[in-house]
């Protein structure tokens, strides 16, 4: 099955051009470039299968050519790389071009894929951005994935919305998960706003209208410092107040059971049957805590 | 949070219950209950966050709790990162 559909995507980088072996993406030649195609490289686990991750079932990946070229759009060098991946048998699953400039751009074009697979420039980008990228913010799948674009200028723009779409999920899906997903992920958004700053610096030309995007992220930052603030003390909280009703529990029915060291209105109390009760004591006990130690934090705040 | 109480109600009543019944082994049965509880509210909301994810696969994707693979038959594969 072939296509002719261009995508392209963005190997994030903060450094405003690739480096390739200590030097500059326009300075290193393709012996440079060589050597970062280390053996690892060559067998990749794709699948995210526990089976397949058991028995490392990993995929054989070949970049078959590759050289330097000049960009047919913007004339600049760039390196153009000749992907195919295969299984075990080798059977080839998906195969693509892609072109890397020195900012980080990439342009994928797809030459075959297994008809059951619907992304396969998903699959090239994430083998060429592991090439030269190494995660910190996320987890090592695909949180930007390349988008379909006619030319580069439209690709940068694309680029730099789906990294505005981005930051919007991360605050809706924030809101909605348990807080300490909702911890991470906004950890994650804030690493993130760092490259899609950097992004901005490289791409903002391919803007028309670029003096809202840079405001929109600098918002979505401060945004995310405040929600991870909350969203880090509710969830210490929450160990807090199991911690308490169980202290308080415990010590409700120690107490209870070393009465007899209490004064006689007490026992008698005790002889009322609180035997059955003694729980029931602790257990609004708890309750009240819980609400009491909100209402504090509250008016802390 | 409602969740929360619920469940911590859940686990009083079920030690009540317990300790009025086998008075000799309450201390036991409040420990065993109390971290029964924390496994199954940890479960529970795992449950619920990976849901969450579930109903948009690509906002998952987007921040990084969505993988989507390839298997050796050429297969789509997809799970959600914990």
């Amino acid at each position: 099955m072939g296509t002719e559909k261009k995508f392209y995507g963005w190997i994030p980088i903060l450094s405003g051009e690739l480096m390739i072996e200590q030097k500059l993406f326009q300075e290193a030649d393709i012996s440079d470039f060589e050597k970062m195609f280390r053996p690892e490289f060559s067998e990749v686990l794709l699948s995210d299968r526990i089976f397949d991750k058991l028995f490392k079932l990993k995929h054989r990946v070949s970049y078959e050519k590759k050289y330097l070229e000049r960009c047919e759009e913007c004339g600049e060098k760039v390196l153009y790389l000749s992907i195919r991946v295969s299984n075990r048998k080798g059977e080839k699953l998906v195969e693509g071009d892609a072109w890397i400039h020195r900012s980080g751009l990439t342009k994928y074009k797809v030459v075959y894929v297994c008809p059951d697979y619907p992304f396969p420039e998903r699959i090239l980008h994430k083998l060429v951005r592991d090439i030269f990228h190494v995660h910190v913010h996320h987890s090592s799948d695909l949180p930007l994935p390349p988008v379909k674009a006619e030319n580069e200028e439209e690709a940068k723009k694309k680029i730099l919305e789906e990294y505005v779409r981005k930051f919007i999920k991360y605050k809706r899906i924030a809101s909605k998960t348990r807080l300490k997903n909702a911890v991470d992920d906004l950890s994650r958004a804030r690493g993130e706003i760092v490259y899609a700053k950097a992004a901005y610096k490289l791409f903002y030309k391919a803007l028309t209208d670029n003096s809202s995007l840079i405001s929109s992220f600098k918002s979505f930052d401060e945004s995310f410092k405040i929600l991870l603030e909350r969203a880090s003390y509710r969830s210490h909280l929450a160990t807090n107040y199991i911690a308490i009703c169980l202290t308080t529990l415990l010590m409700a029915i120690a107490l209870l059971e070393l009465s007899w060291y209490f004064p006689e209105w007490f026992i008698t109390i005790k002889t009322v049957k609180l035997h059955v009760c003694r729980h029931l004591c602790a257990l609004p006990l708890s309750i009240f805590l819980y609400f009491i130690i909100e209402l504090i934090r509250v008016k802390q705040k | 949070m409602l969740e929360k109480l619920l469940l911590w109600l859940a686990v009083f009543l079920l030690v009540l219950v317990v300790s009025v019944s086998h008075w000799g082994i309450a201390w036991a049965m409040v420990l065993i209950t109390a971290s029964a509880a924390l496994a199954l509210g940890e479960l529970y909301s795992q449950y619920k966050a990976d849901k969450e994810y579930r109903r948009d696969l690509e906002a998952a994707l987007l921040i990084g709790r969505y993988s989507m693979g390839i298997d050796h038959k050429g297969r789509r594969t997809g799970k959600i990162i914990r």
